[in-house]
């Protein structure tokens, strides 16, 4: 490599060896890249991690649940009544009349138990109470077990402490959970000699209290064997013989956290949350929709129940032009939020300023003439007449003009849009949007009730309205922007006028809708 | 899976075809951002962005040359434009301000063959280092390196020039390489646009 440096191919060489090189990337990367690739996908590893957490809780549940499980602990579980609270460590270091066992059985069982191996008439595992926060302790001793061995042929001196000197009855209470966590670290060594007289030599290991001036379990139960009838611990001899304690160390319990603190600590590293990842699904979203207008007139269906006479025979005067109306050009502008919801699916929300308009083609008059609108009276529902000026007839043969009937609307389209199909470049989408609208002002130009005569008054523009657009288009991504190219059709679901007006007038746009997003 | 299944996968968006030409290829890229980025975390965020353009524009390749090349053209160029995104960059490109880095001996890395080239020119000044990279590795001619970075080609050239004397002197005192007898022969190759 050396010589090689120095003839004529430094590049050539440079480039071999860093040719050479490769790294390995993290999951990481690899995972952002799926998701910006697949947002719609996700899901599946939601799911799997939420099966992944519900099994580890299972998996927990279960294993604590073996430990309760135990065959001590079942003869604990239905001894009875097993309550043990533990109200002041002092009391008990000092003063022990105030611990109680409300049952015999919950006592003899995690006292003294059998073990085939070690002793005849003692188990070499017993039971104490879970730790539990500061405080008075509620203690279920069939919770946790403690092992425990006997050495047959060793016999101890007896601790001095006396916890009570008639155990059927003694309320055990004590508020030092380091008593309760020594408990459970704490191994004993009991001795039980021939005559099953126990005699204890207690030694705790692994503990910061000295066991001269703490009580463990193991005192607890030395003490309540010792004070115990020679009859009774016979008895328990017997029935605890047979029963074969494989509850699971402690340590055990330990070495499991440790296992699942690594997988958590391993899955919160490949799975934690891609930071601004909400901005990879929101855009910006700005169009322009050139359009044509045009309407669609129907009777006051309200109006039309009560005076259908009178409308009908106001309707068709002889020697009146039908209306002429033509489409007129319109305009909608938007900006708006399009939030990506899932691969195919957009949900969008925005601000539009809308522009409607169609042709009205009429004569102007010579001079103005009084005309009357037929209105609707709210309350009664009856029609009524309102006289007007109108200096636009319906009629031919005076000058042509063209009048425009205009609104000019903001709205708040709130829709979706569906993706059809695409591929990298290309998508197509097909959306819907309901816009509540309101109608800033406009241009009405209303048909008299003779349909003679156009009548302006924009006081019958109802300010308050709603429509609902369809749309499908093409987009193009293109340079970190997405361009949207396609029809729309704006209906008008209710009617441009008031109540009162004697015709319904629902406004429609087809236009094209050219539109531009940018990621955030 | 082959490269034409691992395309026609891609093509259609299949994850898993993805997933394979990503794994394929992701270790060599990721070594190529490594020598343009400040540091592992900056190349993989370079190493990201330019595979999703990967897949985003593989409608666009042609099979016309290796499918390797090209995704390396397209990471190179995503590496250049994370690079133009920070100020820095175009401060780095100022020849004067690159000329008075000096080398420390401590700063260079004990490290082993490939890796020991790699890091010796990431020891470079960024400037130097993305020209060198882009014209002695990526094969890029001064007149295409200068329309990238928006410089004169003249700029690039020099650029070069000084970056390969850095390294050399970086790689001399590593004692990767001997010190060349005449000086010449240290410039034999020297910049050929």
């Amino acid at each position: 490599m050396e010589r090689k440096f120095y003839t004529d191919d430094f590049e050539q060489l440079l480039k071999e060896r860093s040719d050479e090189f490769r790294m390995y990337p993290s999951k990481r990367v690899w995972h952002s890249i799926y998701n910006d690739l697949h947002p719609g996908r996700k899901w599946p590893s939601v799911a799997v991690s939420m099966l992944l957490i519900i099994a580890l809780l299972l998996v927990s549940y279960w294993n604590s649940n073996d430990n309760n499980s135990s065959k001590v602990t079942t003869a604990l579980t239905t001894a009875g009544s097993q309550n043990i609270s533990i109200a002041d460590n002092s009391v008990l270091q000092k003063n022990f009349p105030t611990i109680t066992f409300n049952n015999q059985d919950v006592l003899l069982n995690p006292v003294v138990s059998s073990n085939k191996t070690n002793t005849p008439g003692l188990q070499p595992e017993t039971t104490i109470a879970p730790q539990k926060p500061n405080g008075v302790h509620n203690l279920n001793l069939p919770a946790i077990p403690v092992q425990k061995t006997y050495s047959k042929n060793r016999t101890t001196k007896n601790n001095s402490t006396t916890i009570a000197s008639e155990y059927p009855e003694q309320n055990y209470n004590s508020t030092s959970p380091a008593l309760i966590n020594n408990a459970l670290n704490a191994t004993a060594n009991t001795t039980v000699d021939e005559e099953n007289v126990i005699t204890d030599n207690s030694t705790v290991k692994e503990t910061n209290i000295s066991i001269d001036n703490t009580v463990t379990s193991t005192e607890i139960n030395t003490v309540l064997v010792k004070n115990m009838p020679n009859e009774n611990l016979t008895t328990m001899k017997k029935e605890n013989t047979p029963e074969v304690i494989t509850t699971a160390p402690p340590a055990k319990k330990d070495a499991l956290s440790a296992e699942d603190k690594a997988w958590i600590e391993d899955y919160a590293l490949h799975n934690k949350a891609q930071r601004g990842k909400w901005k990879d699904r929101l855009a910006m979203e700005f169009y322009v929709t050139p359009s044509i207008g045009y309407r669609k007139l129907a009777s006051n269906s309200t109006m039309a129940t009560n005076t259908g006479n009178y409308i009908a025979q106001s309707a068709s005067p002889s020697g009146v032009n039908p209306m002429d109306h033509k489409p007129g050009l319109g305009l909608e502008a938007g900006l708006g939020l399009v939030y990506a919801a899932a691969k195919n699916i957009r949900l969008k929300a925005g601000l539009q300023a809308n522009v409607t308009n169609y042709i009205i083609n009429a004569d102007e008059t010579n001079h103005p003439i009084l005309t009357t609108l037929l209105l609707n009276e709210l309350n009664t529902g009856y029609p009524y007449m309102v006289s007007r000026i109108s200096t636009v007839a319906n009629t031919s043969g005076l000058q042509p003009v063209k009048l425009h009937n205009k609104t000019y609307q903001v709205s708040i389209p709130v829709g979706f849009a569906l993706k059809l199909s695409g591929n990298s470049k290309f998508d197509w989408y097909a959306g819907a949007t309901a816009q509540p609208t309101f109608v800033i002002g406009g241009k009405a130009n209303l048909i008299s009730a003779d349909k003679r005569n156009y009548v302006s008054d924009p006081s019958f523009i109802r300010h308050w309205s709603l429509n609902a657009a369809l749309e499908t288009y093409v987009q193009y991504k293109f340079n970190g922007y997405t361009l949207q190219f396609g029809p729309q059709l704006r209906y008008q679901l209710v009617s441009t006028y008031s109540k009162q007006f004697s015709l319904n007038e629902n406004l429609y746009n087809t236009g094209l809708k050219i539109g531009v997003l940018k990621n955030f | 899976m082959t490269e034409e299944l691992m395309l026609a996968g891609c093509l259609k968006n299949n994850a898993a075809a993805q997933e394979a030409l990503y794994a394929r290829f992701s270790p060599r890229m990721l070594g190529v951002c490594y020598r343009f980025g400040k540091n592992r975390e900056d190349a993989e965020d370079m190493l990201q962005e330019g595979f999703i353009k990967v897949f985003t524009q593989m409608h666009q390749y042609r099979n016309e040359g290796a499918l390797e090349g090209w995704i390396r053209r397209i990471i190179v160029h995503t590496c250049i434009n994370h690079l133009k995104k920070n100020k820095k960059f175009s401060e780095s490109l100022d020849i004067i301000h690159a000329n008075s880095m000096h080398i420390n001996e401590e700063m260079i890395p004990s490290i082993m063959q490939a890796k020991q080239v790699v890091e010796c020119i990431r020891m470079l000044p960024l400037g130097y280092r993305t020209v060198l990279n882009l014209y002695a590795i990526e094969g890029f001619p001064h007149k295409e390196i200068a329309a990238i970075l928006d410089i004169e080609e003249s700029t690039s050239r020099s650029q070069y020039t000084r970056a390969k004397a850095m390294l050399e002197e970086i790689l001399i005192r590593k004692k990767i390489i001997q010190k060349p007898k005449t000086r010449a022969g240290l410039f034999a190759s020297g910049a050929q646009g």
